[in-house]
């Protein structure tokens, strides 16, 4: 990573930090979300980007991590070690779902995945005396916001590092060596069903933990809000916009498109799903490589002599 | 036991429904390869013009499905070819992301825009048949003539494409398309057609939506997700696979309502979808 | 510096810097919401944005509300955004409202999913916030005390129905179907009491999920019960599915009764199946509890119907309790006029309002029943425009 690019980073966060001094509580909940959302679009895109497996189902762990926060704190578990439950029940049942999941490629995995947020969806409405059924389950709230404002400030950072260091790595390698051709890197000595189980597993844990914060601050989940189909795709959508496969691609898509909403609602009271859809239509038309790949960053790319394995390669990573 | 039968031919003719809906989708990812995840908002498109038609024309659902039918053939041509055209030349993976994109940002767009325009209400077209009854089982007459109507098709879709020249064309484009492309077949023309066929199919079932049910503009991605269920359980790009699947999961539902309780059954129909896509991902009829 | 991350910077601090519209002229009493205008509840609440608009109106033409501590009267201004029915963007609108747009006073979202995580704000800011068509019991049992509901919770839902079916005596056993929704399973709780209260055995206590498609195997269960009373809470959508199929099969109890029957859906779209069916409205046209007048220039105004979208106006039953508690307190502070109304009764649209121990009030919709495709109030004799009719002959 240059030095510019380290510094500008740097600032970024930093300014980010201080937030909750610089600007009003409005913005310090929009920040929230901001990091949520970046937080789960940058896991993502380590099994969907890098791994080539488009994992529609991303937001379970989401809705896992926010129940398992729930149910750990209702029993009198101390927070901290709840968001640590949840984060590790997430990782647990990726890795429960892994082996069977993974016999699945290409659309059918994709489906596959869409049909276990709703498969959760349900358990969760059914297993009422655990989840709270329906009506939901609500947690006491607490008096300040700011703890759960750094946490996911955090936890978008240890996302994106996840992110970047899987990419910078032997992994990150082995998994773009997998996603561009399955078998011939099972030939090459590479132990894919390892590979794709761990990874896996690897991008459940901040999903997860992102869940369990969630429901430190918001007090309250239902399964609508856990597994339903707009948040589940989000990260899904924003890792596409900004570039699937790269490493500002789901930082710049999720910006973008936060910011797109966050206008759009404030001063349109109707019309913001329309929108949205419009952008992904338009996104999926013209730039289907998402921001990242389009001519004016592929320049910028070009001018940092960024190495290959970012995934950026003129079509690498679905613009064929 | 007549509370069972009673049951199980609701499954049957419920299963039909599904079938004649998920036709569509089978053709449109079996022949074309795309995922189409605004399928059920062209259903409930459908299901709007419908209504209009009935409201304001005075047309039975039968001939208003037919008048939907004509149009929705249009705005799937119309739609595939704004949209969806574009993407053919890609990548799998490439079609894979960008149709994802591509039609669940349409499918986005079609609810608000049609919530908007309509308001949040949800309609219904009031017309209703007798129901013939036979001891103790009784036959809504209305859901008979629907079960007939998606058997005559599915055999007449089926003849059709294994027996007329277009319609194995329809087939060797999906099974080989440089081969289609060098014998001469108008590649594109087919997926016009077939695609806004499937289209036009939708609409249709989505008239009879709103007779036996109703219509709301955010209906759409569930259904969507359902008649995935339906088409993998039966078999991709296999029309009886359609009829099958549909009336697999209807039964399984019908049946897990009755014995464990109504709230078990949409558990049963996803908990299908994922094994059958564990243990047979072609599905019951389908070609590997 | 590289192109790429100047945008990404830009981007950031666009965002950091992203803020409200101004805030409005000082010299109107802002009242703040969100409402479900889009989403799951919208078949509930989609006019809501107009209603509050016309009300504003029609309260600013009548002067506005007379505010004794400034002497004179100032105008409403009510401003409201879409919560989209989902709890986290009513959330992120409530703290909006709080904090930018500075609002003197808070009144509830529509549905209680929203409401539960909207009332999170107003007891974290001390921000007191009247609650309207949000009841579920679940939500008062925090022990919040910046809030106050304005309708009684919703397993009172029907009381006033089986009130009426205890003096008939006529049912004795009932089916309860309920839509697996918050609002559903409220009223349902309440449903099997009041029907124990009045002697009715409930033969069949069914959950089903909102996406139903198939009655066949519950109808069936109705059906060998032989039941004269079929209740299915739920929303309309649920409601118009249920009542097709049960004619389909042959199942027509003496009674029907959907709560929100009252959706000019249900009508539209059941035609002559809607004949004679039950449920609960807020208001129906005709009657004149507390300021109706108020309410029928604000209904003309925006141009909603006030039948099928009930819901909708009981919402505004909330303004009509914060105007009387600012008249009576005499002033604009938040905790005093709060204070005020906890204490208080008001004649509303909606009948008696008081505030309950629990945080509830005391509103409770009227039973209803269509007859020749219009609504007539049934019961209690006083607020009724009708007879009812029973058994529901076809």
């Amino acid at each position: 990573m240059s030095r510019p690019y380290r510094a500008l980073l740097t600032a970024l966060l930093l300014l980010a930090a201080a937030t909750p001094w610089i600007g009003s509580r409005y913005h310090v909940s929009f920040m929230f979300f901001l990091c949520m959302h970046l937080a789960l679009t940058a896991t993502y895109d380590i099994v969907g980007g890098y791994m080539g497996y488009v994992n529609l189902g991303h937001g379970a762990f989401f809705g896992l991590g926010a129940y398992v926060y729930g149910i750990g704190v209702r029993g009198g578990v101390h927070p901290l070690i709840a968001l640590g439950l949840a984060a590790l029940v997430a990782g647990l049942v990726a890795r429960l779902i892994a082996v069977p999941v993974f016999r699945l490629r290409g659309v059918y995995f994709a489906i596959g995945t869409f049909g276990i947020l709703k498969l959760l969806e349900v358990l969760a409405v059914n297993l009422g005396d655990v989840t709270g059924g329906t009506p939901g389950l609500s947690i006491p709230p607490t008096p300040s916001t700011l703890p759960t404002f750094y946490l996911m400030l955090g936890a978008a950072v240890a996302a994106v590092a996840l992110n970047a260091g899987v990419a910078g790595s032997r992994l990150g390698l082995g998994l773009v060596s997998l996603r561009e051709d399955e078998e011939v890197a099972e030939a090459s000595g590479i132990d894919t069903r390892r590979l794709k189980a761990n990874v896996f597993t690897l991008s459940a844990l901040v999903p997860g933990l992102v869940g369990g914060i969630y429901m430190w601050q918001l007090t309250y989940i239902n399964p609508p809000t856990a597994f339903g189909f707009e948040q589940s795709f989000a990260p899904v959508i924003m890792a596409m916009l900004g570039g699937t496969g790269t490493l500002a691609g789901p930082l710049v898509g999720t910006i973008f498109l936060t910011l797109i909403e966050e206008v759009l609602w404030s001063r349109l009271g109707y019309l913001q799903l329309a929108m949205y859809g419009a952008v992904l239509v338009f996104v999926g038309l013209v730039m289907p490589g998402g921001l990242m790949r389009s001519r004016f960053f592929s320049r910028a790319y070009r001018a940092l002599a960024l190495p290959d394995h970012y995934g950026y390669r003129a079509g690498a990573g679905g613009a064929r | 036991m007549s509370a069972l039968l009673q049951i199980l031919i609701g499954a049957g003719l419920q299963g039909a429904l599904y079938a004649l809906g998920a036709i569509g989708l089978s053709l449109s990812f079996g022949v074309l390869r795309i995922m189409n995840l605004s399928h059920g908002d062209f259903l409930m498109l459908g299901g709007l013009v419908g209504y209009l038609a009935f409201v304001h024309l005075g047309l039975n659902p039968f001939v208003a499905a037919a008048l939907v039918g004509g149009c929705l053939f249009l705005a799937g041509i119309a739609y595939h070819e704004l949209l969806l055209t574009r993407l053919a030349g890609r990548s799998p993976r490439g079609v894979l992301i960008a149709s994802v994109m591509v039609t669940l940002g349409s499918a986005l767009a079609i609810e608000d825009l049609t919530a908007f325009f309509w308001g949040g209400s949800s309609i219904g077209i009031p017309y209703r048949l007798r129901s013939l009854v036979w001891g103790d089982a009784v036959f809504p007459l209305l859901r008979v003539l629907l079960l007939v109507a998606t058997l005559v098709l599915t055999t007449g879709l089926y003849f059709f494409l294994g027996k007329s020249f277009l319609g194995r064309a329809v087939v060797a484009s999906t099974l080989n398309r440089e081969g289609a492309l060098v014998v001469g077949i108008n590649i594109r023309r087919i997926a016009l057609f077939t695609f806004g066929f499937g289209i036009a199919l939708t609409g249709a079932t989505g008239v009879f939506y709103a007779t036996l049910f109703s219509i709301e503009p955010y209906m759409g991605l569930g259904l969507t997700l359902k008649y995935l269920a339906v088409i993998v359980v039966g078999g991709i790009g296999s029309l009886p696979g359609a009829l099958v699947g549909g009336l697999v999961i209807a039964t399984a539902e019908s049946v897990t309502a009755y014995y464990l309780g109504p709230h078990w059954s949409p558990m049963v129909a996803f908990a299908i979808l994922v094994a059958a896509l564990l243990v047979r991902p072609q599905g019951l009829l389908g070609r590997a | 510096m590289p192109r790429a991350f100047i945008a990404a910077a830009v981007l950031a601090l666009a965002a950091a810097l992203t803020g409200p519209p101004p805030a409005l002229a000082q010299d109107a009493i802002k009242i703040g919401a969100t409402a479900a205008i889009t989403g799951a509840a919208s078949t509930l609440g989609a006019m809501q944005g107009k209603l509050y608009e016309g009300w504003e109106q029609a309260q600013n033409e009548a002067g506005g509300i007379q505010v004794k501590s400034l002497n004179r009267k100032l105008p409403i201004k009510i401003i409201y955004y879409d919560d989209k029915s989902d709890p986290k963007v009513s959330v992120k609108f409530y703290e909006k409202l709080i904090n930018d747009d500075k609002v003197g006073f808070l009144i509830g979202p529509m549905g209680s999913p929203v409401g539960f995580a909207a009332t999170t704000v107003a007891e974290r800011y001390k921000f007191p916030m009247l609650l309207g068509p949000s009841s579920d019991p679940k939500i008062f049992q925090r022990g919040f005390k910046t809030i106050q509901g304005v309708q009684d919770l919703a397993t009172e839902w029907s009381r006033h129905y089986f009130d009426m079916h205890a003096k008939l005596g006529k049912v004795k056993t009932m089916a309860l179907l309920t839509e697996d929704i918050l609002f559903s399973r409220g009223v349902a709780d309440g449903v099997k009491r009041f029907a124990g209260g009045a002697g009715i055995k409930v033969a069949v206590d069914e959950v089903a999920p909102q996406d139903t498609e198939d009655f066949t195997p519950l109808i069936a269960r109705m059906k060998a019960a032989n039941v004269q009373l079929a209740y299915i809470a739920s929303y309309p959508p649920f409601f118009i599915k249920f009542a097709k199929q049960a004619a389909e099969l042959g199942f027509t109890p003496a009674a029907l009764h959907c709560p929100l029957c009252s959706a000019a859906s249900v009508r539209s779209s059941l035609g002559p199946l809607a004949e004679l069916v039950t449920g609960e409205i807020f208001w129906v046209p005709g009657m004149k509890l507390g300021d109706y007048r108020m309410l029928e220039a604000a209904l003309q105004k925006s141009g909603v119907d006030a039948v099928q979208w009930s819901f909708a106006v009981s919402a505004l039953i909330q303004l009509e309790v914060l105007r009387a508690g600012i008249e009576k307190a005499g002033t604009l502070d938040r905790d005093v006029v709060f204070a005020t109304i906890r204490g208080m009764e008001v004649q509303t649209i909606g009948g008696l309002w008081k505030a309950k121990a629990d945080g509830a009030g005391s509103i409770t919709p009227f039973p209803i029943q269509i007859q020749s495709g219009k609504m007539v109030s049934i019961w209690p004799p006083e607020a009724r425009t009708g007879e009812y009719v029973y058994p529901r002959t076809r």
